[in-house]
């Protein structure tokens, strides 16, 4: 005699395994820059894409800091006030972010889990090979080599997206090892021996039992990705602003300059990452003189706090996926 | 026990044991695991091509149309410039314009070792002591906030810290040595009479003889340039080894806290042993093989923040050279410098990432078949 048990339903999972703390703030967070991201796509509805710069404040002496009319101060050298420019800029670096954890997250997944389910076969070794090939290369420098070339052959204003879409694509080798030692691990346990007896597909057995028991390595590597994503966005363009070899704007406040491979359409595209990495030129103009802290603060602070809710969250739900799987 | 019971002598750890005919597994693994070097460096090669050649030729007007025969030509010759230094000539750089990239990666490596040679040993050390003792704490009230902590200063970027230290300790530096730590690794031009550099340093970055400038100050006796050099090496070293033990931290933390709770610890606590023993002993001796594959795999992000903590401090060296090739204007003698660039790299981290992997390999406690 044979007894149907239904699997549990989703909701009594959650009932007996609610969200926890972390998550919940994790949640909260993310909904704040979501908040922002939405609230910016009304206030700046029609130059989404451009600063609004304002001459006068390009070059001021000294430069305007933080105040009541402007709580987060004036950014030199764009000539924009920081707060605007911040609130521009949020729908933008969530959408590259997200879409790049997308891509990197779902590839490294799925390639890991398939090359550990069939350990010690082709398709185990050919990628096991390419992602210690492509980890021979810092990733924030393989992007730039591979995006320097491609971008050639592609029109200026899919450049952002083609970033997106190569920095996710080389992004996956850790995410694809840690789940693949995951999923060979798996593999041997009794219940996944059970499905295979039962007459279960390996589609099946990655999909139902392995993907969803491995997904913790990705949810521990998506919040160090971030940090590569804004290396890479703020360094390349503070090096070439401000520790370059190349013939300078003169003394003063710098002039916004892009790398030749930048994936920003032009200098007055509100993003983060550039943000940080120009004012970080301005903010340490002189060696030795003031530091302009605001410059470079609340670019940090924006980066590193949409960093953090990144983390809570997936940390929050790693452990909820551990209980309640 | 039958006298058929004739262990073969598989793990090389036992003592005593009969030596196999042939190679040994370690001799083995060893090959095995060179053989693949040529064959990552040729992939590495062809991902540089195909991204930066293949574009290039096809956009450029009156180029011949991509075939089998153009591509494999294109890749060799490409493999063929690499191999005979012809990186092409530097230009749009301003400083660097009219110098082969052979020639300035050649000129500024001994820089950059210079710098690897003080702050890897920090690194190591400090990856080593906060990893084992952070992990060795782990808590479930602490684990959250410090994970959290520790990612939020990854999300700082090198450089940042960088200029932050520069600026700190600009007085104390120009007090003490009438220098400024931000212009190289060699005192900066202002601090010579004149402004005009000895003999023995050309360009203003290379030194003669052996082109370390800390041994070419000895050579020379020139002791103030000496202690100005000792000086700024030791700020950028640190200031990478801090940033990496920081990317390290993330790793070493889970690898210590699940070794602290393998059987062999609690039974070994059981007996009375004390925590400190426990830790820098039995668990240090566990958690060092992966400590050393940790190390391997976590080279390219040391080398991304030298590569960045030397642009910084505006230092000679092969990361401020291969952040000033990226950014160069895109002609083609440029690109053939890129191309150059991702050799030099491909090379260091897979020699680097083999050694570290055979040195795991013989330290490992249960042998090279764990592997």
């Amino acid at each position: 005699m044979t007894e149907n048990i239904s699997p549990p339903r989703r909701m009594d999972v959650y009932r007996r395994h609610p969200f926890g703390t972390q998550l919940w703030v994790g949640i909260g967070m993310l909904a704040f820059y979501v908040a922002v991201a939405l609230s910016a796509l009304v206030v700046f509805r029609g130059s989404l894409g451009a600063l609004s710069e304002n001459f006068a404040w390009q070059t001021p002496l000294p430069p305007i800091g933080p105040s009541w009319t402007y709580p987060f101060g004036i950014l030199p050298g764009f000539g924009v006030n920081l707060l605007d420019a911040i609130w521009q800029a949020t729908p933008w670096d969530l959408a590259i972010v997200f879409g790049i954890l997308a891509i990197d997250g779902a590839l490294g997944a799925l390639i890991g889990a398939i090359a550990g389910l069939h350990e010690g076969s082709a398709i185990d070794h050919a990628v096991t090979f390419l992602g210690d090939s492509l980890g021979a290369i810092p990733a924030v420098i393989l992007v730039a080599v591979i995006f320097a070339g491609v971008v050639l052959a592609v029109p200026a204003d899919r450049s952002l997206w083609l970033f997106v879409v190569l920095f996710g694509l080389l992004l996956w080798p850790p995410s694809a090892r840690t789940v693949r030692e995951r999923v060979r691990v798996l593999a041997q346990r009794p219940y996944v021996e059970a499905s295979r007896a039962n007459g279960a597909t390996n589609r099946r057995l990655l999909f139902r039992h392995l993907l969803p028991n491995s997904l913790g390595p990705v949810l521990a590597q998506l919040p160090v990705d971030v940090a590569a994503v804004f290396f890479f966005l703020s360094v390349y363009p503070w090096f070439f602003n401000c520790a370059s070899p190349y013939p300078g704007p003169g003394v003063g406040y710098h002039v916004p300059g892009l790398p030749p491979f930048s994936p920003l359409p032009t200098t007055l595209f509100p993003e983060w990452g550039f943000q940080l990495g120009f004012s970080a030129c301005d903010a340490f103009l002189v060696p030795g003189g003031p530091i302009y802290w605001w410059m470079f603060l609340f670019p940090l602070l924006a980066i590193v706090g949409l960093g953090i809710a990144i983390a809570l969250a997936c940390d929050g739900l790693e452990k909820w996926l551990r209980f309640g799987l | 026990m039958g006298t058929s019971s004739n262990p073969r002598p598989t793990d090389p750890s036992r003592k005593h044991a009969r030596p196999r005919a042939g190679f040994s597994p370690f001799s083995r693994f060893a090959l095995t695991r060179s053989l693949l070097i040529p064959a990552q460096l040729v992939f590495v090669l062809l991902v540089a091509y195909l991204s930066i050649q293949v574009p290039s030729d096809l956009t450029r007007y009156g180029a011949p149309p991509l075939t089998v025969t153009t591509f494999l030509t294109g890749f060799w010759g490409m493999v063929a410039n690499i191999f005979t230094g012809h990186w092409g000539v530097a230009s749009g750089t301003l400083t660097y314009d009219g110098y082969s990239w052979f020639q300035l990666y050649r000129d500024f490596l001994p820089n950059s070792l210079q710098i690897a040679l003080f702050a890897l040993p920090i690194a190591a050390a400090l990856a080593y002591v906060i990893g084992l003792s952070s992990g060795w704490t782990k808590r479930p009230e602490y684990d959250t906030p410090s994970r959290i902590t520790t990612l939020g200063l990854g999300l700082v970027p090198a450089f940042l810290i960088g200029l932050l230290v520069e600026f700190a300790l600009f007085f104390v530096f120009y007090h003490v040595f009438h220098d400024i730590p931000g212009d190289g690794i060699i005192p900066s031009p202002s601090w010579y009479p004149n402004g005009i550099f000895p003999s023995w340093i050309t360009g203003g970055w290379i030194t003669h003889p052996t082109g370390l400038p800390m041994i070419d100050g000895i050579l020379h006796e020139d002791w103030p340039f000496e202690a100005i050099t000792l000086a700024k090496t030791l700020m950028q070293a640190i200031v990478v080894a801090l940033v990496y033990v920081a990317i390290f931290m993330r790793h070493a933390r889970n690898v210590v806290a699940s070794t602290s709770q393998e059987t062999s610890i609690t039974a070994a606590r059981s007996r009375g042993i004390s925590e400190p023993t426990l830790l820098w002993r039995h668990t240090a001796a566990q958690v060092r093989p992966t400590f050393l594959l940790l190390f391997a795999l976590t080279v390219p992000a040391y080398l991304a923040t030298q590569f960045v903590v030397e642009s910084v401090f505006v230092d000679p060296g092969v990361g401020y050279l291969t952040l000033t090739v990226l950014t160069a204007p895109k002609g083609s003698e440029n690109l053939a410098g890129i191309e150059g660039m991702v050799f030099v790299l491909a090379v260091v981290v897979l020699a680097w990432t083999l050694a570290v992997d055979l040195l795991a390999a013989r330290s490992d406690p249960r042998g090279v078949t764990s592997r």
